[in-house]
């Protein structure tokens, strides 16, 4: 055997020549795995995207009139005098949530007393 | 094809390029994973892994040192990341009783039987033995890569060799494969 016996050198090279075939299903278990983790993906991307959307959404929204009981108005304060300010709303609605009613697109104007 | 010819296509994600080299390489890196964890089923779960890794990672690969050699890296890292995740990397501080050990002397060089022995040993003296003699990891990577000290992957490279010229049938006087690393 000695004979025979060469080095760990000799073993590392003839064990890093050995092969052995694994079954047929590992490469359609690859596969799987890509498609996978490729729907994961996609789902993530969904869910982050969804995200932006509502997030944008919400922002945008920011910039619209801000609806309060059901009615939309755009409020404008403007400085009329030194010691008041004139304030005005926009009614998008056709009623006013107070005791009188207003038309849609008509612009009432306060003015207040910056003193009361 | 040639190796570059294919990194190019697995680059793009070329579906038939992959299934080349894969066939090319399954059944080498098999047989080394293999050599970490002998349960066929596990063996072929790290395979998929390693193999989906490759296909993810190619276009990290920096052409510096061969292909297969950056293959075999991720597929060495990913049995070491198995056998931690079982917790299978049990070092034997201790040196085992020899004693108890089957001696199975060769009449000559057989390959199968080498590597029988080698599958025999401890778990630690194994994985320090693959890594560092079969695969050629430095003992300062080894330490770094199961998180042990360069002595203690020193001595348990020490315990290996001595099981195996044991198992061998080889003694003190034998010159062939010794125990200390400034051998060939």
């Amino acid at each position: 055997m000695k004979n025979n016996f060469t080095t760990w050198k000799k073993i590392s090279e003839d064990l890093n020549k050995m092969e052995q075939v694994p079954s047929e299903f590992v490469w359609f278990r690859i596969q799987q795995k890509k498609l996978r983790q490729r729907l994961i993906r996609i789902s993530y991307s969904s869910v982050a995207a969804s995200l932006i959307l509502i997030v944008g959404v919400f922002l945008f929204n920011r910039s619209k009139p801000i609806s309060f009981s059901g009615y939309f108005y755009v409020p404008v304060i403007e400085k009329k005098e030194s010691d008041s300010f004139l304030a005005s709303i926009n009614f998008s609605n056709t009623k006013l949530p107070l005791d009188f009613k207003v038309a849609e697109g008509n612009e009432v104007k306060i003015l207040v007393p910056k003193q009361p | 094809m040639e190796d570059s010819k294919l990194i190019e296509l697995c680059i793009k994600q070329d579906q038939n390029a992959q299934e080349i080299l894969y066939k090319r390489y399954a059944p080498k890196f098999f047989a080394l994973i293999l050599r970490y964890i002998p349960r066929k089923d596990d063996a072929e779960d790290v395979l998929v892994e390693s193999f989906y890794k490759i296909f993810l990672k190619v276009q990290t690969y920096k052409k510096e040192g061969s292909f297969e050699g950056w293959m075999r890296k991720l597929v060495v890292n990913d049995c070491l990341m198995f056998l931690r995740k079982n917790k299978m990397i049990t070092l034997e501080m201790e040196v085992i009783d020899q004693t108890k050990m089957i001696y199975q002397p060769l009449q000559e060089y057989e390959l199968e039987n080498i590597k029988r022995i080698i599958d025999s040993l401890p778990n630690g003296y194994k994985i320090i033995f693959n890594l560092y003699v079969v695969e050629g990891f430095k003992h300062k990577e080894i330490a770094e890569l199961l998180g042990i000290s360069v002595n203690t992957s020193k001595s348990q490279l020490i315990h290996a060799k001595r099981c195996i010229r044991k198992l061998l049938g080889l003694n003190e006087k034998d010159n062939y494969l010794p125990e200390s690393e400034e051998e060939e």
